[in-house]
């Protein structure tokens, strides 16, 4: 069953010059993608690809100015399906001090669940269970300022969790961790959608975090370019190198020997590469 | 003509509870020319010591002097320091306050009292230099630019001051792949044609393996590994130990090596790589 | 019960004092402000001065902390004394020259005021010492809520305050970091004229503006994608429940007030008995 279905939507941003006059800046330009249940799904593209304009076209920040997004049969056009669509669609955005609202962690959590009229006992246990999914239970009671980049998203994670939504939509919350963080993130993503089930939309613009999806989304200016496995869509390097993405070192390296001739396979664990090689010498 | 650090030692707020050392007794010496990353996690030091570099923090105890200007000096002339360190902050755009982008990069060289006639002068290089076309972007509003274009103008705010020793703290966060590209490759050119010392901290291991001829790891305050890129990401277990990354290629090339396999020094890149494995086509390496 | 504090006054340990229900704290501070008004003898200050000190005692603050707030208004005080020493002209004359006099009453009026003004200050810096910011947002909130039937917005302006208290921790690093990048541009802001030092300030205000904004956007992105539709159906995360420790704290604290009010209803009929308003 598709979670979210985008019909030719596009969304595109006005620009107010100086001589009065205005213009248009391309985000969305008439997209088409099912967004299926229970599925990985990895949006990538270089920075100004639109990639985070979709994203808030899924739970209705943003409104296709043309075309429509569906979510679970509700239209995001319709004001009153709002409340409805944001409890099924979470989301994370890039800059985790920029989504806390609260200054102790287990009440920045609890925000969205008061929002949604949960009363106790459910809302502490709602707190309680979204801070154990994300390993962050420990600091329930501590501010959020002093942690690390990679634990503020996973507190941030933890707050569009206490909802419940069944999709969970991560919008460049990658983009200004370091790797150790990425990491962290990644991983709490991954459970969500193995052991929950959970739709979850990873939207970066780094190319290893794409290998654990079981889609990926190609943007480049506005439009999807391509859709595929990971496996599908490294194939396509030179495609890639056009919308400014780089396929992981190991990976290119693996098809460029292969281009040379070996008999390697395809795979992002340099090690596994460097067997191969050892073999066939 | 270098940077010479003896016995570097920084705490914060000393004789409080909240007494912390980031900088224990460092020792290292940076000459001209040359490009240096420092990799570390947070908290290890790394931040404050490259801000002891142009005297944004002053030296406590120890020994640091930058081209014969002694920084441990209380009198030391911050102005000179300032203009020959020049310092890129992490997303150094939000640092833009200017109407225009000419107005934003002249703001160090004013502050450096250069005469008009050089301001202009500078200011224009470091617009073309990081690769914005002058005439097109000199009466824009930065606000108005891409985040890739804001954070070069950015970049070109400093290098108008035409430092001798350029010290970036990670300078490609936040970047696609095309715009990390853009801006290490200018770096390197910065380096290697104009001789400019670069000190980059970064956290992306792949990116300074195949730029940085020279890597200082920073643990708890202290410069554990003072090395060649080669021969640190040689060191597998340790780094891997510490929590940082070991790049492809390195993890590549030194399985290979594990099991005796003869590859040239200094194969980093891809492509070098690919060269390398190549080479050994058909030969009896093993 | 420990909490990282950011900012603020927060003397973070744990005491009976720090454990007692923001509310009652503040509505006992309350008490302590209109009460103190009702001391205008020095026994009623020394009734005060006994239970200050307990409070403070039992807080687990030390006295000193306490004692630095006074710093702020010490100019106050000081000129508040040499007000009433010279403009009261009662009692017994102790020392004239010119048109300077100094009376008895003076010097008492003086005395009472000073230590009005100190233990008033030091009353409500025991609240903020022992009471997290979040924890005061909390009791305002709660302590104002009969006042939204007559529409007053009083969880807009609780939101207000908590997410003021969270960008403030975020608000200092970025302030921090503008200003160390401009430096290294050579900004200079410790010398020039007045004119000067502003226009200094400039490049650091506007990119702050441009940050706050830019947080104000994001912020209302992730306040909207977490269902918030304004007051309306919310609930409650904190339970604010009342302990042993608030009756007793409480009750500690009428006992003292009702006593300092009796001497200070007695004063008049008791107006032959001088010591009770010496």
């Amino acid at each position: 069953m598709d979670a979210i279905k985008l019909q030719n939507a596009t969304y595109n941003y006005k620009i107010f010059n100086d001589d009065g006059t205005q213009s248009y800046a391309v985000g969305v330009d008439d997209v088409t993608l099912d967004i299926k249940q229970g599925e990985f799904l990895t949006l990538v593209g270089h920075n100004g690809s639109g990639k985070s304009t979709l994203a808030k076209l899924l739970n209705g920040l943003f409104l296709p100015q043309k075309g429509s997004v569906i979510v679970f049969g509700m239209d995001t056009a319709n004001e009153k399906n709002l409340f409805e669509i944001r409890k099924n669609v979470g989301m994370v955005f890039q800059n985790p001090d920029n989504q806390m609202v609260a200054s102790i962690i287990e009440e920045d959590v609890a925000f969205g669940v008061e929002n949604i009229g949960i009363p106790h006992p459910d809302l502490a246990e709602r707190v309680h269970w979204a801070l154990e999914s994300v390993g962050m239970e420990q600091f329930a009671k501590r501010t959020p300022h002093k942690l690390s980049g990679g634990q503020k998203q996973r507190v941030a994670i933890a707050g569009a969790l206490a909802i419940k939504p069944q999709v969970l939509v991560l919008d460049e919350s990658t983009a200004m961790l370091d790797p150790q963080g990425r990491k962290e993130v990644l991983a709490v993503a991954k459970k969500l959608n193995k052991e929950f089930g959970m739709t979850v939309v990873l939207i970066t613009h780094f190319m290893e975090e794409v290998l654990q999806s079981d889609r990926v989304v190609v943007m480049q200016r506005g439009k999807i370019i391509a859709t595929g496995t990971p496996q599908e869509i490294f194939e396509q390097r030179a495609l890639l190198e056009k919308a400014g993405l780089k396929v992981p070192r190991t990976i290119e390296l693996a098809q460029k020997l292969k281009e040379s001739g070996w008999a390697v396979e395809d795979t992002a664990d340099a090690k596994s590469l460097g067997e191969m090689i050892c073999r066939l010498l | 003509m270098s940077i010479v650090v003896k016995d570097l030692n920084y705490v914060y707020n000393p004789k409080s509870p909240f007494e912390t050392t980031a900088l224990h007794n460092v020792n290292l010496t940076i000459e001209d020319g040359e490009f240096v990353a420092i990799v570390g996690h947070t908290g290890s030091g790394k931040s404050t010591f490259v801000q002891h570099l142009n005297a944004l923090i002053r030296v406590q105890s120890g020994v640091l002097s930058v081209n014969g200007v002694n920084l441990h000096d209380k009198k030391c002339d911050l102005k000179k320091v300032r203009s020959l360190v020049g310092m890129v902050f992490q997303y150094p755009e939000n640092q833009l306050f200017a109407d225009t982008v000419a107005q934003d990069v002249e703001f160090g060289p004013k502050n450096m009292g250069m005469s008009k006639h050089q301001i202009s002068k500078c200011v224009q290089e470091a617009v073309k230099l990081v690769g914005l076309d002058w005439e097109t972007v000199k009466a824009k509003s930065p606000f108005e630019l891409s985040g890739g274009e804001r954070r070069r103008v950015a970049l070109a705010g400093v290098l108008a001051m035409q430092p001798k020793v350029l010290v970036l703290d990670e300078p490609t966060a936040g970047l696609d792949p095309q715009g990390k590209h853009e801006i290490l490759s200018l770096v390197k050119k910065l380096n290697e044609e104009q001789g400019v010392t670069v000190i980059m901290v970064s956290h992306d291991m792949n990116e300074v393996y195949e730029n940085a001829k020279r890597i200082i790891v920073m643990k708890e305050g202290e410069v554990v590994y003072d090395t060649t890129p080669e021969e640190l990401f040689s060191f597998e277990d340790e780094i891997v130990k510490m929590n940082l990354e070991v790049p492809y290629m390195a993890q590549f090339c030194n399985y290979l090596r594990r099991n005796h396999v003869k590859l040239p020094k200094g194969v980093k890149t891809v492509n070098q790589v690919l060269e390398a494995v190549n080479a050994l086509k058909g030969g009896s390496n093993v | 019960m420990f909490r990282d504090i950011t900012f603020g006054q927060y003397y973070p340990v744990d005491s009976f004092v720090h454990r007692m229900d923001a509310r009652i704290k503040l509505l006992l501070a309350i008490l302590y402000l209109v009460g103190i008004f009702f001391v205008t003898s020095f026994v009623g200050f020394a009734w005060l001065t006994i239970f200050l000190l307990t409070a403070i005692f039992v807080s687990k603050v030390p006295l000193k902390s306490v004692i630095k707030s006074i710093k702020g208004i010490l100019v106050l005080l000081i000129f508040t004394a040499i007000l009433n020493v010279f403009f009261t002209q009662e009692g017994n004359l102790l020392w004239g020259w010119w048109i300077f006099n100094i009376y008895d009453e003076g010097l008492k009026f003086a005395a009472k005021m000073m230590l009005r003004l100190t233990y008033l200050v030091m009353g409500t810096s025991l609240l903020t010492l022992t009471t997290t910011a979040v924890d005061l947002t909390h009791a305002i909130e709660s302590l104002l809520k009969p006042l939204s039937f007559i529409k007053f917005p009083v969880h807009e302006l609780a939101l207000i305050m908590s997410l003021t208290l969270s960008f403030i921790p975020s608000l200092i690093e970025e302030t921090d970091r503008i200003i160390r990048a401009q430096k290294a541009r050579g900004a200079d802001f410790d010398t020039g004229g007045l004119g000067q030092r502003v226009k200094a300030f400039v490049p650091i205000l506007i990119p702050l503006l441009v940050s706050s904004f830019r947080r104000a956007e994001e912020l209302a992105f992730a306040m909207n994608s977490r269902c918030y539709e304004g007051s309306t159906k919310r609930t409650q995360f904190r339970v604010q429940k009342l302990t042993w420790r608030d009756a007793v704290g409480s009750l500690f604290q009428l006992i003292f007030f009702v006593a300092i009010f009796l001497v200070f209803a007695m004063q008049t009929t008791w107006a032959n008995v001088t010591w009770l308003y010496f």
